[in-house]
Formats: C-alpha cells, structure tokens, sequence
C-alpha cells in the first residue's frame, strides 16, 4: 500500500499529516511493515531524544528506542485514536526506559557530563555528580522528568499513566533523598 | 552555617543544571527504522505467540479438571488392594511353577 507521505518530522502535525498518521496506523495494525517502518521515520528522533534523557550510550538510546517501536507493534491494537499517536507511543517510551533503569544496577547509570567545562561552577557539578550516584532509578527519573524534561506532576501523571498522587509523593521522595545527598555531602 | 547553607544552595542548582543538561544527544541513523522492522515479529510468530497465550491457560485449566476426574474415579481403600495386578501375575507365576512339576 502506498500511502501519501505528508507528515512533518518537527512541530505540530497538519488535518492531512494527522489523517496521514491515522492511515499508516491503521495499515500497521493490519501488519503492513512498510506503513510501520515509516511510522518509525515519523517519530524516531522524538522516541530518541526522549531516551536520551535517561541513557548517555549510543547502544543504549538505540536498544529503549527499539524496545519503544516493538511494543508499539505489539500493542497497536489498544491504541484508540482519541489522543494522539505521539502521546501513545510517549506513554510508551518512558515505561521503556523505566523498565531498562529499573533492571540495571545504580551504579551501572552514571550521570556524567560531557559539558563540565560550561557549567558555570564545574567543581560543584562534579562533586553533585558523584553525590547522585547512590539514587534510586526510581527516583532519577521522576527528576529527570521534572528538572531534565520540565514536565510538571500533571504532566508526568498524564504522560505516564500514573495518578497524580503517586507522581507527587514519589516527587516529593526524590527530592527529599537528592537534598539528604547533598547535605551529607557537606 | 551560613557557609554550609549557600555551599547546599550551590549543590542543589548544580544538581539542577546537571539534570537539566543530562541528555545522551544521539540521532538515529538513516537505517534505524529498517532494523526496528526487521526485529518485527512475523506473523506466524505473532499467530504462535497468540496460541500459546489464549490456550495456555485453557490447557492447564483442562488439564486440572482431567487430574480432578482421575482422583475421583479411581479406586481407593480396599477395592485397590483386593484386585491388585501384581497378585494377579504372582498366582498365575506359582500355578504355572506347579503345573510344571
């Protein structure tokens, strides 16, 4: 099936790039692999940038950002078209990466950072890094989400899927324990 | 103490920063989406994987419901005992041993 190829890769998408969308999640539901490859195409560098919140390595952004697409193929079935696909297949992601954090030890998750030499106290930064080893995955993402993507608790319990409650009290945890860390620090 | 709290302030906008600015910066390459493709389960797969899923359970529900049955209709106490096989095969051993004397 051939299928007009419309979409915009960045912003917003267009009434014929949404309806585009629809037809190619759809013909993907029907197993068409062509019209999922380009769904992949569509939405590839969000599912990445997304990742690559959470993950440094290449292998790793690559292997969540896999992981995102294969449940998407797994699970197209459920989507309902009510909200949009991106908002799907971001629910989607972030339980990826959440799953793959959970599953690996903390210290196997550094935060190091490339742009210390930017920072405008680097010797604070580094001594935080190492300061924020011991968090819980858990607890990275939800500041991760909060501080690294700037989501709100809305948000977060939107995108996630989770009450509102549940993302405040583990927000509220996770900035408990990062202030704790730094205060033991001094 | 005011040393200690504006070195924790310090931290605490450094810890900021350092989730602000943690970000992998990793583009898919032009051949992403033909790997994801062909990671794709095929649909024999996806029909065997939906086979095992909807009829494991009913195996396993049918196969308690057959061990239940066995249990309840299969003889117990005495009437086990009074028509044991082996017995059997023992007594035709002897009379066969006497027959041949």
């Amino acid at each position: 099936m051939e299928l007009c190829w419309t979409l915009e890769m960045t912003g917003a998408p267009t009434a014929g790039a949404a309806e585009d969308e629809a037809r190619l999640v759809a013909a993907s539901r029907g197993g068409d692999r062509d019209a999922f490859s380009k769904l992949v195409r569509l939405h590839q560098r969000r599912v990445f940038r997304l990742a690559g919140r959470f993950f440094r390595g290449r292998e790793d952004v690559e292997d969540a950002a896999q992981d995102t697409f294969l449940t998407a193929w797994q699970k197209l079935h459920t989507y309902r078209a009510e909200a949009p696909f991106e908002h799907w297949l971001t629910r989607l992601c972030l339980n990826c990466c959440y799953a793959r954090l959970r599953r690996r030890p903390a210290r196997e998750v550094p935060l190091e950072t490339e742009q210390t030499a930017q920072s405008a106290d680097p010797d604070a930064r580094i001594e935080v890094e190492r300061l924020l080893r011991p968090l819980k995955p858990a607890d990275r993402f939800i500041l991760l989400l909060l501080d690294g993507e700037g989501w709100s608790v809305a948000e977060i319990a939107q995108r996630l899927g989770w009450t509102r409650a549940n993302v405040k009290v583990r927000a509220h945890r996770a900035r408990k324990k990062l202030r704790r860390l730094l205060e033991s620090g001094s | 103490m005011k040393c200690t709290d504006t070195r924790l302030a310090k931290r605490l906008a450094a810890a900021q920063e350092l989730f602000r600015d943690h970000h992998g910066n990793v583009e898919p390459d032009a051949f992403f989406a033909d790997r994801v493709v062909a990671r794709l389960p095929s649909q024999s797969e996806a029909a065997l994987g939906w086979a095992v899923a909807r009829m494991l359970p009913a195996t396993l529900a049918l196969l308690l419901v057959l061990v239940w049955l066995s249990w309840q209709t299969a003889p117990v106490g005495d009437a086990a005992v009074e028509v044991s096989p082996t017995e059997d095969v023992l007594a035709w051993v002897l009379d066969r041993a006497g027959e041949d004397r």
